[in-house]
């Protein structure tokens, strides 16, 4: 080439690149995106589906059907991002074999029947159970994808009407944990922080959370945090197998299943020893406790425990700490010593702000409560909470688990204010219901796990499940699919698709999905998100509201429910702000939640409340006192003292491996929507196990062969994956549950944790062979 | 009594390795199809078929493009063009992210394994073709939104179609700048798309030289037209008296 036609080129070359960096300065308002000429499109904001993060996306409208997706750049929480769920969300309403009717078993097949006929055959047969076996044998089992209405009405209808307390959803088998650890420590559920303690960060320590693939927005912030602010900004992986998450970290150890425990209790016993405590926070915010110990595993029916806790003084928990000194920690965990100092020289740095980010990992574990207790310790020694870039965040799983099931409370012991075993606060409920306050009860009935024991023991004989998939996600499900297929029990499936739950339904009732009704989620960051019907259901489906509604009435609860049609989401929602008002947990009024992609609550005086318990942020706060942890009657949070105890059934020589189930970022939870988006099931098409390449070779098993995965409850097999996307350690394996055809839970253990009540799907004992 | 000190992190500076085996091995990226022989290679004319078809060309008010045909010349003799109904095949709607349409040897990319071939694009012999480049490479978490296709198959079959495409072709009046019909949320890097050999053939520009597009390029929306408030005022006050 001559030198004059390079030169010529190379200014065409950056003439180009600058054309580039001109045109990203236009900013992307509403009114911009307002629909592109020609296109046809009218564009929505709603929530994402899926995940718990809470993504604002902008969905296309044309001709009556949803069909293009954007981020919308005016939620706060994506920024105009979303992920291939998220932007694909609308093909999820399309596929082929949507329910549009009812169905009813005749003879045992499944017939369409017109849906009032099957909502008449459900109220009748609701009604008949109780009166043959008793209120406490009818149940209603929903979902953190429930919208805030949809759980409202289920908790009047079960715990003010009908007068049982058999209501539960499947937030348990995810957020139970998260719940019992912010309410031990801090009296109060919910994170004090919000996501965007993210760009004020420094240091981001995930905690068995491969939240590249399960928050991946919020994950793309934390990359973003660290390329802005390079050589400063580190990344903190501890997992239990490589993941793309500790791929994208600057430091990754892996501990043995249920360790963590113990990692935890070694960062705290070094802070203390290397004198990083914020004294003056924790002497004036801060109370130290021990409790029981040796708390089982609630593997046995009917299993009840209850806490005893105990102050105790600074130097009793110094003591406490001392049998979790890093070189200890490290022959427990495999966790070398190094590694625990350089984490808790991250927490302890009085210079450095830190976030720490978990969600099934440590939910989903028999110990659940105390881990999450632990991980808030480090964080009230250090006085990293509840300040803008200091903040111990757990992240949740469902569109809705906040929101609706810990919100307005769909669990057996809650209310929308406060639990049944409070009497001020079933007066409370009953008021604003308008029933007679006896009807409430004052006793918790069954947890997920148990109530789904006692449908096998026939205690509950009518089951009514909305927008959740238990014959997939149930763990043990050798035990709790005969139970509900058994003659006598009646099933109910409100559901858009076909699943294994539906497989063994009685009644099916076709639902309206996401943006075919009118609601609202409520994200992990507290953030409540509106969104309008924007298309029509197909069919006869009905919205999830609505079909509790039109049972309650048919069994004469109409005073309870006398919300017209045009506007029962709307009024649903302006009477569940009433239990909720107030600068602790105030609601933002409904027309101002149509006007934003989403605001946070508490929501006092027409501001959200970004950082709760901070005199400066939050106007809860008793003044002068800088900060009140207020969910406890002195403002003090708790330094609990919780041990290492190991898991329920660990690897033996019978059973040599350990078993990890979860996701991938194309699936989500069961796949019943995501496995009919074309794009997500041709990415990964079937459930696979990972398998660590050492293991494989010496069993002489390679990529893509067929391997026997067998634990003491069931077997399968499943092809392997070697070097895949994560990799286990040695003599471990991970399994994605969102396989209908290869349903892992037949071989996980049905052990949960004695507080939270919740399963670990992260943990048992099997076998690996080649098929 | 909480005191400030000197970092203790100091002490840490040496990167800790993974403690599972055999990950090393997997950080091996695509090496190989990093090619970046499009700008040394040209084409001397200014190939006019590849004008996109619906421009309104207007050759006597252009400048000479003699010299300037590097980004917007044919691509090599042979090589494989991208097309608009490629473009649209791997994408669910318009907008949509694109699937990755090729082979990847290692599941867990992240980072940077992408962006070696997609940030700045050039000629690949293995595909002949030129690389796609990203309009958005400040975000790399690329598997966020981009996944490969391993089956051809569907779970169960779909009603989704695809919907109305952008109209190509609007101009306000006979001559004038095209109108961008789609919005610029994540599609305001004109060049991806519109420069260069490995842009889309039937949307190539006529005039790559020019930096600054949306200095007549709108995007053309559906807003009602502009309507005086005064006049109304105006009008009701009439109307009152």
């Amino acid at each position: 080439m001559d030198r004059r036609k390079f030169m010529k080129d190379a200014a065409l070359a950056s003439a180009c690149a600058s054309a580039v960096a001109m045109v990203p300065g236009v900013s992307f308002g509403t009114v911009q995106e307002a629909g592109i000429a020609g296109s046809g499109l009218d564009w929505h904001k709603t929530p994402c589906r899926f995940c718990g993060v809470g993504c604002g996306l902008l969905v296309g409208v044309s001709d009556g059907k949803a069909v293009a997706v954007k981020g919308d750049p005016a939620s706060s929480v994506s920024r105009g991002l979303g992920c291939v769920k998220g932007l694909h969300a609308v093909q999820v309403l399309y596929a082929a074999d949507r329910f549009k009717q009812a169905y009813v078993k005749r003879d045992g097949k499944m017939v369409p029947v017109p849906i009032s006929e099957a909502l008449d055959l459900v109220a009748s047969k609701m009604q008949e159970t109780i009166d043959k076996h008793g209120k406490d044998s009818v149940a209603l089992y929903g979902s953190g994808q429930w919208t805030i209405p949809d759980g409202y009405v289920a908790s009047k209808f079960m715990k003010g009407c009908i007068g049982t307390n058999n209501l539960e959803a499947n937030a348990r088998l995810c957020m139970a944990s998260a719940v019992t650890g912010f309410l031990t420590t801090f009296g109060a559920d919910e994170p004090m922080g919000c996501y965007d303690d993210i760009e004020k960060t420094e240091t981001f320590v995930m905690w068995g959370n491969n939240m590249a693939e399960m928050h991946p927005v919020l994950f793309s912030r934390c990359l973003e945090q660290r390329r802005r602010n390079p050589g400063r900004v580190k990344i903190i992986d501890l997992s239990t197998r490589a993941t793309r998450t500790s791929r994208a970290a600057d430091y990754t150890s892996n501990f043995r299943p249920q360790t963590d425990l113990a990692i935890a209790n070694a960062i705290c016993h070094e802070i203390i020893k290397n004198n990083q405590v914020d004294w003056d926070f924790v002497n004036q915010h801060v109370n130290f406790k021990e409790g029981k110990t040796n708390i089982g595993y609630g593997l046995e029916d009917h299993f009840k425990v209850t806490e005893e806790t105990r102050a105790i003084d600074v130097e009793a928990y110094t003591a406490f700490l001392e049998d979790y000194t890093p070189e200890k920690v490290e022959k427990l965990s495999g966790v070398s010593a190094y590694d625990i100092r350089r984490l808790a020289a991250f927490y302890g740095d009085p210079n450095r702000k830190v976030i720490s980010f978990w969600c099934m990992g440590m939910n989903q574990h028999t110990r659940g409560t105390w881990i999450n207790n632990l991980v808030y310790n480090i964080h009230l020694l250090t006085g990293k909470i509840s300040k803008p870039g200091d903040s111990p965040f757990s992240l949740t799983g469902q569109p809705s688990a906040c929101g609706t099931v810990r919100e307005v409370g769909t669990l057996t012991h809650k209310l929308p204010h406060g639990v049944v075993m409070n009497k001020e606060h079933r007066e409370f409920a009953a008021k604003i219901w308008d029933v007679p306050v006896e009807r409430i009860p004052a006793k918790p009935t069954y947890h997920t796990v148990e109530m789904f024991r006692a449908i096998d023991r026939g205690e509950i004989r009518f089951l009514w499940t909305q927008v959740t998939n238990p014959m997939q996600t149930m763990p043990k499900l050798g035990r709790y699919t005969p139970a509900c297929e058994k003659d006598d029990r009646f099933i109910v499936v409100s559901d858009i698709y076909p699943t294994p739950t539906t497989a063994v339904a009685d009644v099916i009732l076709p639902a309206a999905c996401w943006i075919e009704r009118e609601g609202m989620y409520g994200n992990s960051e507290r953030r409540t998100q509106q969104f309008d019907q924007l298309v029509e259901p197909p069919g006869e489906a009905m919205c999830d509201t609505w079909q509790i509604i039109e049972v309650a009435r048919r069994m004469g609860f109409t005073k309870e429910f006398p919300y017209p049609r045009e506007t029962y989401i709307k009024d649903i929602y302006e009477e569940y702000c009433l239990h909720q008002a107030g600068m602790k947990h105030g609601m933002a009024p409904y027309d101002e939640l149509r006007k934003y992609p989403g605001l946070q609550w508490p929501y006092v005086n027409g501001k959200e409340t970004k950082w709760r318990y901070n005199e400066k942020y939050d106007p809860a706060v008793k003044k002068g006192s800088g900060f009140e942890f207020y969910g406890k009657k002195d403002g003090k949070a708790v330094i609990y003292a919780r041990p290492y105890e190991p898991a329920p059934e660990e690897p033996d020589t019978d059973y040599p491996f350990w078993l990890c189930t979860g996701r991938v970022i194309e699936h989500w939870h069961t796949g019943s929507m995501t496995r009919r988006i074309p794009v997500l099931n041709k990415s990964v098409p079937e459930a696979y196990v990972e398998i660590n390449p050492e293991d494989a070779r010496r069993m002489g098993i390679v990529d893509g062969h067929e391997v026997r995965l067998t634990s003491r409850r069931g077997t399968m097999l499943l092809k392997a994956k070697i070097n895949g996307r994560g990799n286990p350690p040695s003599m471990s394996v991970f399994v994605p549950f969102f396989d209908e055809n290869k349903l892992i839970n037949h071989l996980t253990l049905d052990a949960f944790d004695p507080y939270s009540k919740q399963p670990d799907y992260k943990k048992c004992a099997i076998k690996v062979e080649r098929a | 009594m909480s005191s400030k000190q000197a970092s203790p992190l100091s002490g840490f500076l040496i990167i800790s390795g993974f403690t599972v085996i055999g990950v090393s091995v997997l950080f091996g990226v695509r090496a190989k199809l990093q090619a970046s022989d499009s700008h040394t290679e040209h084409h001397p004319a200014w190939a006019s078929a590849h004008a996109a078809p619906h421009a309104v060309v207007h050759e006597e008010v252009r400048p000479p493009r003699t010299a300037l045909t590097a980004h917007n010349s044919a691509p090599r003799p042979g090589a494989k063009v991208r097309t608009l109904q490629e473009y649209y095949s791997r994408r669910a709607y318009p907008g949509a992210p694109p699937i990755i349409p090729h082979a990847i040897e290692f599941d867990g990319v992240i980072n940077d394994d992408c962006l070696s071939c997609h940030k700045d694009g050039g000629f690949v012999p293995e595909y002949n073709a030129y690389t796609p480049i990203t309009g958005h490479p400040e975000f790399d978490n690329c598997r966020q939104c981009h996944v490969p296709k391993n089956v051809e198959t569907d779970f169960v079959a779909t009603e989704w179609q695809m919907p109305a495409l952008p109209k190509r072709g609007r101009q306000a009046i006979p001559g004038g700048p095209l109108q961008i019909p789609h919005s610029l949320h994540f599609r305001s890097n004109c060049k991806v798309c519109h420069v260069g050999p490995q842009a889309v053939v039937e949307i190539r520009s006529s005039h790559p030289e020019r930096e600054n597009c949306l200095q007549c390029h709108v995007v053309d929306r559906d807003i009602p037209l502009f309507k005086s408030r005064i006049d109304t005022r105006v009008e009701l006050a009439h109307v009152e008296k």
